[in-house]
C-alpha cells in the first residue's frame, strides 16, 4: 500500500491482478479455439456435434441424476401427448416381439410375486397372459390363465328358466300384478321380460292394487 | 393404460363398468313431483307403439341432477328394474384416458359394445366428468376434450336405447349435449315426510314409534338420504357389535360417538342433529334400547330419559 492517502490503492498490485486475469482469460480463449477445431474434426468424419454436445453433458451427469432425469421426461412426454404410450409399456410392447426380452421380463417379475395365498401376478405379452403364483415352498410357478367365463347381459339366460314367466293374456297379467300387491311383493319382481306387453300390465295392476306408483310409500 | 381394440366379446362390455340386474334395485323414495314426472315417462316408454303409429317416440334419454348422495344411482337402477332391463353403470375413468384420441374410441367402443350386446339401460354417472362444456381450445389437451365431447354428442344423438346421466355439476355439462336428453330431473334433498319413510326403512329390523321417528325426521333436516343412511347402519351396527366387544351402549354416548365419525359435506349445511348431539330433542325422545319395529306398542306413552342428559329443546310443531 502506498502513503499517499487511506483510501488511495495501490496501482502496481492492482496491475498485477488484471493482468493474471488477462492472461488466462486469453488462454480460455485459446482452449475454446481447440474445442472448436476438435468438434469440426468430428464433423468432418461424420459425427453430429449437437448429439456429442448432448452425451458430453450426460456424462458429466451422475447416473442416478441422469435416470431420474430421463424417466421424468419420458413422463411429460407421455402427458403432453408426444409419446404414444407409457415407458413402461413401451418396454413390454418391445417384449412382445422378442421372446428372450420376454422370458427376461417374466424373470424379473418373479421377484414381485406375493407370497403363497397372499396373490399373484399376471404378465400378458403376445397376447397369451401368464399367472406368476407362489407356491407354499416359496417357488414361483408359471401357469395359464383361466378364461372368464362368457358375459350374458341377460338376466333370464342365466340359471333361471324362461319358464318362469307366466302364461297369462294381459288381463291375466293385470290381475297377477294386483295379486302380487296383496302379497306385499315388489313391483319390480314383474316375471315378464323387457318388451313383453305383459309387463306394463302387470305394473299397472301392481299400482292400481296398491294405490301408490311402486316407488315407495307415498304423502297422503 | 391402451384398450383392446382388437377384441369384440360382449364381456368387454363389463370393462366400462357393472352391470346391475333388476332383481338388484331397491325402491326409491321420492318426492311428489320428481315421482310423478318418473311414471309418466315409465308409461310414455311403454306405449312405444301407440306412439311410433302416431309418428312420435318416446323419449329415452334422462338426465339427474342432484347433490351427491340424493339417490339419482337407485333411482336410474329402479327405473331399469321396472323396464327389465340390466343396467350398465359406466364408469367416466373408463372412458377418459391420457392419449390422444383415445377417450373419443373409447366412447364410441363403449356405444357399439351396448348396440352389440343387446338391450341395457346405459347409466352414466359424473357425467360432467365426460360431457364437460367445450371452450376455445388453447393447447393440446383441450382440443382433445373438445374432440372427444363432439364424438360423445353424435353417439348419443345415434344411440336408440335407453340412457340416463347423471351429475352433481348440471352447470359443467356442454350445452348442446344437454339438450340432447329429453328428460330433466332435478333430484331434492328428502323433505320430511321422505325422512321418516328412509330413516323406517334403514332401521329395520329395529324401528321408532311414531312421535320419535318425527322428531329424528326433524333434526335431520338437510340431510342427503346417505347421510340418514350412514348414520342409521353406524347406529345398528352399534347395536350388533357393541355388545361384544364391550362398547359403551348408553343411548347419548352412542349417539354422540356416531355422530362425530359421520359428517355432512361442509357445502350442504349441518342437519340440527350434527349440531346438538346426544343433547338434541330428538334423542331425547328417542326409547332405548331400540325396540324392533314389529314391537312398537304406539299406544305406550314415550319412555322419558334420564333428566340430567337431556337438554331442552323446543321441537316442531308436528305437520
Amino acid at each position: 500500500m502506498t502513503t499517499l492517502g487511506k483510501n488511495t490503492p495501490d496501482a502496481a498490485a492492482l496491475t498485477g491482478y488484471l493482468e493474471r486475469i488477462e492472461k488466462l482469460n486469453g488462454e480460455i480463449k485459446d482452449l475454446q479455439d481447440d474445442r472448436k477445431v476438435v468438434y469440426a474434426e468430428a464433423k468432418a468424419q461424420g459425427y453430429s456435434n449437437r448429439q456429442m454436445r448432448r452425451l458430453i453433458r450426460v456424462r458429466a451427469m451422475k447416473p442416478h441424476d441422469h435416470q431420474e432425469d430421463e424417466a421424468e421426461f419420458a413422463v411429460y412426454e407421455h402427458a403432453v401427448g408426444l409419446a404414444v404410450e407409457p415407458p413402461l409399456l413401451r418396454f413390454m410392447a418391445k417384449a412382445g416381439h422378442d421372446t428372450a426380452v420376454r422370458d427376461q421380463v417374466i424373470e424379473a417379475m418373479k421377484s414381485f410375486v406375493p407370497p403363497y395365498g397372499k396373490g399373484e401376478i399376471t404378465v400378458t405379452m403376445e397376447g397369451t397372459p401368464v399367472r406368476l403364483v407362489r407356491t407354499k415352498t416359496g417357488e414361483v410357478e408359471i401357469k395359464d390363465v383361466e378364461k372368464p367365463l362368457p358375459f350374458s347381459p341377460a338376466p333370464a339366460s342365466k340359471g333361471k328358466p324362461k319358464a318362469e314367466v307366466p302364461d297369462v293374456d294381459d288381463d291375466g297379467a293385470y290381475a297377477l300384478g294386483r295379486q302380487y300387491a296383496r302379497d306385499n311383493r315388489p313391483i319390480i319382481e314383474n316375471p315378464f321380460p323387457f318388451g313383453d306387453g305383459r309387463r306394463p300390465r302387470f305394473d299397472a295392476g301392481w299400482r292400481k292394487e296398491n294405490g301408490g306408483d311402486g316407488m315407495g310409500p307415498s304423502e297422503g | 393404460m391402451a384398450r383392446r381394440h382388437q377384441s369384440s366379446d360382449a364381456e368387454d362390455l363389463l370393462d366400462f363398468g357393472d352391470l346391475l340386474q333388476p332383481s338388484e334395485a331397491a325402491e326409491p323414495i321420492l318426492g311428489k313431483g320428481v315421482r310423478g314426472a318418473l311414471l309418466e315417462w315409465l308409461e310414455e316408454i311403454w306405449a312405444e307403439a301407440e306412439l311410433i303409429a302416431a309418428n312420435l317416440k318416446p323419449r329415452k334419454r334422462a338426465i339427474f341432477d342432484g347433490k351427491p348422495g340424493t339417490g339419482k344411482t337407485t333411482l336410474a337402477h329402479h327405473l331399469s328394474a321396472r323396464l327389465g332391463l340390466p343396467m350398465l353403470v359406466v364408469r367416466p375413468e373408463r372412458l377418459i384416458d391420457s392419449f390422444v384420441g383415445s377417450t373419443g374410441r373409447n366412447i364410441g367402443d363403449l356405444f357399439d359394445m351396448v348396440a352389440k350386446t343387446g338391450p341395457v339401460l346405459m347409466f352414466m354417472d359424473e357425467f360432467d366428468a365426460v360431457a364437460i362444456k367445450r371452450k376455445a381450445a388453447n393447447h393440446g389437451a383441450e382440443e382433445e376434450r373438445n374432440s372427444w365431447v363432439n364424438t360423445l354428442l353424435q353417439r348419443i344423438e345415434q344411440y336408440d336405447g335407453y340412457l340416463i346421466a347423471a351429475t352433481n355439476f348440471a352447470s359443467h355439462v356442454d350445452p348442446a349435449i344437454w339438450r340432447r336428453f329429453d328428460v330433466h330431473i332435478t333430484l331434492e334433498l328428502p323433505g320430511h315426510f321422505e325422512r321418516e319413510r328412509i330413516l323406517e326403512r334403514y332401521l329395520k329390523p329395529w324401528g321408532l314409534p311414531k312421535q320419535p321417528l318425527r322428531l329424528l325426521a326433524d333434526s335431520m333436516e338437510t340431510a342427503s338420504p346417505a347421510l340418514m343412511r350412514q348414520f342409521v347402519e353406524a347406529l345398528k351396527r352399534n347395536l350388533i357389535i357393541g355388545p361384544k366387544v364391550g362398547w359403551d351402549l348408553r343411548r347419548d354416548q352412542t349417539i354422540d360417538r356416531i355422530v362425530a365419525g359421520i359428517q355432512p359435506h361442509p357445502e350442504f349445511g349441518k342437519p340440527r342433529l350434527w349440531s346438538r348431539g346426544a343433547a338434541d330433542a330428538a334423542i331425547a325422545a328417542m326409547p332405548w334400547p331400540l325396540p324392533k319395529a314389529d314391537e312398537i306398542d304406539e299406544t305406550a306413552a314415550p319412555p322419558s330419559a334420564p333428566a340430567d342428559t337431556v337438554v331442552p329443546f323446543p321441537a316442531k310443531a308436528s305437520g
